[in-house]
């Protein structure tokens, strides 16, 4: 009896033995993570103090209120939503059709069009700025559709590089939605289109929502894009990432830190709202 | 026992004959050396200031030492000294006059001739420096001043090598000087510096006695670090003089050239005043060889590259760019008060540069002249400065910020009475010139005003339109060494190369009017 056991207890106390082992092994490993993920927000949140607290509170909300920040806010307000909300009504038909329909060479196409998002600003910038150096991009100029060193040259760099992260998110939207909805809507009448539009499109709010907040966010703080297509100068394509830009180059340090204020809060605020109505997964 | 105790008694007195020897033969050898000592070997070695201001004594003690000689240093100026060499009356010489050397090695009574180390020439003046020459690197220049202001100045007027040098000024210019302002003292370096500072007067003398005098002297200022002035060695040739010690000259001069005797000259004084008296040449590939930091304006990007590259391998000193708009580089400098050297593309951002301290000794090296840049073909059929005002033409501009060019072109249309309306042409501003050339090359730009030298490697894209002078404002690039360099013997060193006839042959290559010039 007490043989035939023995091999039954070795066994469980092997296992005993494991999970002990694992217990500590995980406490000392959960004492690592734990620890690197607070150094990290500890060093996240330095940089930022140093940011704003670099000058006085006096200082920087004068700065806010100089004509040049005052130009900047706006420019950078008026661009992003105009390229927001461009990217979002070209983003829709995009994602749904990525997210619902078998499309010949659909892998190929995914990574072309998420392609901009791996690729640095900078790059597509270039690449902006030298298709207007083509005959075709010279035939846009001619009849009017200007972008070079053009507040539209700021929306137009928003965009590109930006429309890929909406697409993303929409498409991963569009997916949580179970198809058998707009199913059932279309045997009661609807057409495809008219489904989409009353089931689909309404349940995805949260979604496009979410997908709009980092969008703007992101578009907001685009730099290296605007800068190679739209160029900085002042007062005329100056938004808040080239304001610091210029700024910071010629010495004025105030002015690019309430710049950078600005655009921490924006972060923080999109951010929150993100997370908000995300779900936390929405790519 | 009886054989035993005989035995120990011969063991004793073995012991004490051996005893008594040895005793003997340590007084013989002591006696010896006593004796010996009057007629230690000796060298004699003529200087001037080196040995006035105790850099000699520093440099014999170690050798005496281990050599086990007598060093004696025989007062005399470059001249006097290579005279005694001439006559076999010493065994070397230490002196600071190129051509005085040049002619004594040629004539053949010297013989291992050799880098030592350097000082620089200054000008000390009045604190309230009434000739404006405060900051000048350029001798010359700054004598140019005091004779059209007319300030007091004081000569040595001793025939001696710093008066030689001054006599040399005076002829460059085609300057007599006349008693009204010009003095003389026919004294040393040190009774003359007191003498100026009782007169008020300007004098010129060397960075050495300077700052081991400067603590006595309540009214002078030093103003002006002009050239090196280079200290060399060389022995009385023993095919001359057979019974001059070269040997031991041989070694004396090896040892003072080593990585020992240069530490020594290194650090004499550094501890007294302050700084360093002398700085040593003879290990420059050897000693500490550091690295410059230049802050240089964008557009000069490429004399300044090739300038870089000669600098390096002459004198084994890597030199790092900063390339960025002349106001960009002023901001970060400003923020990390790093680096050695400052040199815009406009004397504006130097001002600037000045008036915060940063800059210590600056010169000039050449000219920068705006021009009109267009399209290869001149799209927008632009002639004049005044076609920039049309209607409809695209004018590309420096944010005046950031970059010189930019200031500058502002300056041009304001001299001509165009900025409010081609103000309204521009369609965009850049950090740099370089970024201005590239837009115009690609023609998403009618014209702009950039530096000539900037077009160089553009000439097949774009073309040039000269502005007429008298609409033109030119202008002058500065280098200057800065206040904060952790490196300041090299930082000079390199101002002075980029503005040496070397230098000046790769500004001209570049497009570049080097500085004087007649224009």
């Amino acid at each position: 009896m007490k043989e035939r056991q023995c091999g039954k207890n070795l066994a469980m106390h092997h296992i005993q033995m494991e999970s002990r082992w694992a217990k500590l092994k995980g406490s000392k490993f959960e004492a690592l993570t734990v620890f690197l993920t607070l150094l990290l927000a500890a060093f996240v949140l330095a940089v930022l103090v140093c940011v704003v607290a670099h000058t006085t509170p006096e200082a920087l909300l004068e700065s806010i209120a100089s004509s040049e920040i005052q130009f900047a806010i706006k420019l950078s307000l008026l661009t992003s939503i105009i390229s927001t909300a461009l990217a979002i009504i070209i983003g829709i038909p995009i994602a749904y059709s990525l997210a619902r329909y078998n499309i010949p060479l659909k892998s190929l196409i995914n990574t072309l069009v998420d392609l901009p998002l791996a690729l640095p600003p900078l790059v597509a910038g270039v690449g902006l700025l030298l298709f207007f150096t083509t005959p075709l991009g010279e035939a846009l100029e001619e009849v009017g559709f200007r972008f070079v060193f053009t507040p539209w040259g700021i929306v137009l760099a928003q965009f590109l590089v930006n429309v890929p992260f909406t697409i993303r998110v929409l498409r991963s939207t569009f997916e949580s939605i179970n198809p058998r909805y707009e199913y059932v809507a279309q045997t009661l009448g609807c057409s495809p289109m008219q489904a989409f539009l009353r089931v689909s499109l309404p349940m995805s709010k949260r979604g496009i929502l979410a997908g709009s907040v980092i969008t703007w966010s992101s578009a907001m703080g685009e730099f290296g894009a605007v800068l190679m297509l739209a160029g900085a100068t002042r007062l005329r394509t100056e938004t808040l990432p080239i304001s610091i830009y210029l700024n910071m180059l010629c010495g004025d340090l105030d002015m690019a830190i309430a710049a950078s204020s600005i655009l921490i809060f924006i972060s923080f605020l999109s951010l929150f709202i993100f997370e908000k109505y995300s779900g936390g997964h929405a790519y | 026992m009886g054989r035993c105790r005989i035995t120990s008694i011969f063991i004793s007195l073995f012991l004490v004959v051996i005893l008594a020897l040895s005793a003997g033969i340590f007084a013989g050898a002591k006696l010896s050396i006593n004796a010996e000592s009057p007629a230690e070997p000796t060298l004699r070695v003529a200087t001037g200031s080196p040995g006035e201001l105790g850099l000699m004594d520093a440099l014999i003690k170690p050798f005496e030492e281990e050599y086990h000689c007598q060093v004696k240093v025989i007062k005399a100026s470059t001249g006097q000294g290579l005279d005694l060499g001439r006559k076999g009356e010493v065994e070397l010489t230490i002196g600071h006059s190129k051509e005085a050397l040049d002619r004594y090695m040629a004539q053949g009574y010297g013989i291992d001739r050799s880098p030592l180390m350097h000082n620089y020439f200054v000008i000390v003046g009045p604190k309230d420096d009434p000739a404006g020459i405060r900051g000048f690197a350029d001798l010359t220049q700054a004598h140019l001043r005091i004779a059209e202001t007319g300030s007091l100045y004081l000569s040595r007027g001793d025939e001696g090598g710093m008066h030689k040098r001054e006599k040399a000024i005076w002829r460059e210019l085609g300057i007599a000087p006349t008693s009204d302002w010009y003095k003389v003292s026919h004294d040393f370096m040190m009774a003359s510096l007191k003498m100026a500072d009782e007169l008020g007067a300007y004098h010129m003398a060397d960075s050495s006695t300077w700052t081991v005098m400067k603590g006595k002297l309540d009214n002078l200022a030093l103003l002006v670090l002009g050239e090196p002035n280079r200290y060399e060695v060389a022995a009385v040739n023993p095919a001359k003089f057979p019974n001059v010690n070269y040997k031991l000259a041989r070694q004396f001069i090896e040892y003072i050239t080593s990585p020992q005797g240069q530490a020594i000259i290194r650090d004499f004084g550094k501890d007294e005043y302050g700084e360093p008296l002398y700085y040593p040449d003879a290990q420059a590939t050897h000693g500490e060889q550091g690295t410059l930091l230049v802050y240089c304006g964008a557009g000069m990007r490429k004399p300044m590259d090739e300038i870089g590259r000669l600098f390096e391998d002459r004198y084994g000193v890597e030199v790092n760019y900063n390339h960025a708009g002349s106001g960009q580089l002023l901001s970060q400098m400003q923020l990390t008060k790093r680096g050695d050297i400052y040199m815009p593309g406009a004397t504006y951002y130097f001002d600037i540069a000045k008036d915060k301290v940063f800059i210590e000794y600056h010169k000039l090296v050449a000219y920068h002249i705006p021009v009109i840049a267009v399209p290869e073909g001149n799209p927008a059929n632009i002639t004049c400065l005044n076609d920039l005002a049309n209607p409809g033409v695209r004018v590309i501009l420096g944010d005046p910020k950031a970059c010189a060019i930019g200031k500058l072109a502002d300056k041009i249309l304001e001299k001509n009475g165009i900025l409010d309306e081609v103000k309204k042409n521009v369609i965009a501003r850049t950090v740099t010139v370089n970024e201005l050339v590239l837009y115009v090359s690609i023609r998403k730009a009618d014209v702009s005003i950039v530096w000539k030298s900037s077009l160089l490697e553009a000439e097949d894209k774009t073309d040039v339109l000269e502005i007429p002078e008298k609409q033109n404002i030119i202008r002058i690039i500065s280098i200057g060494t800065l206040t904060f360099s952790e490196n300041k013997d090299k930082a000079r060193e390199f101002m002075d190369f980029v503005t040496s006839d070397e230098g000046k042959a790769v500004w001209e290559k570049f497009g570049y009017a080097s500085y004087p010039d007649g224009k």
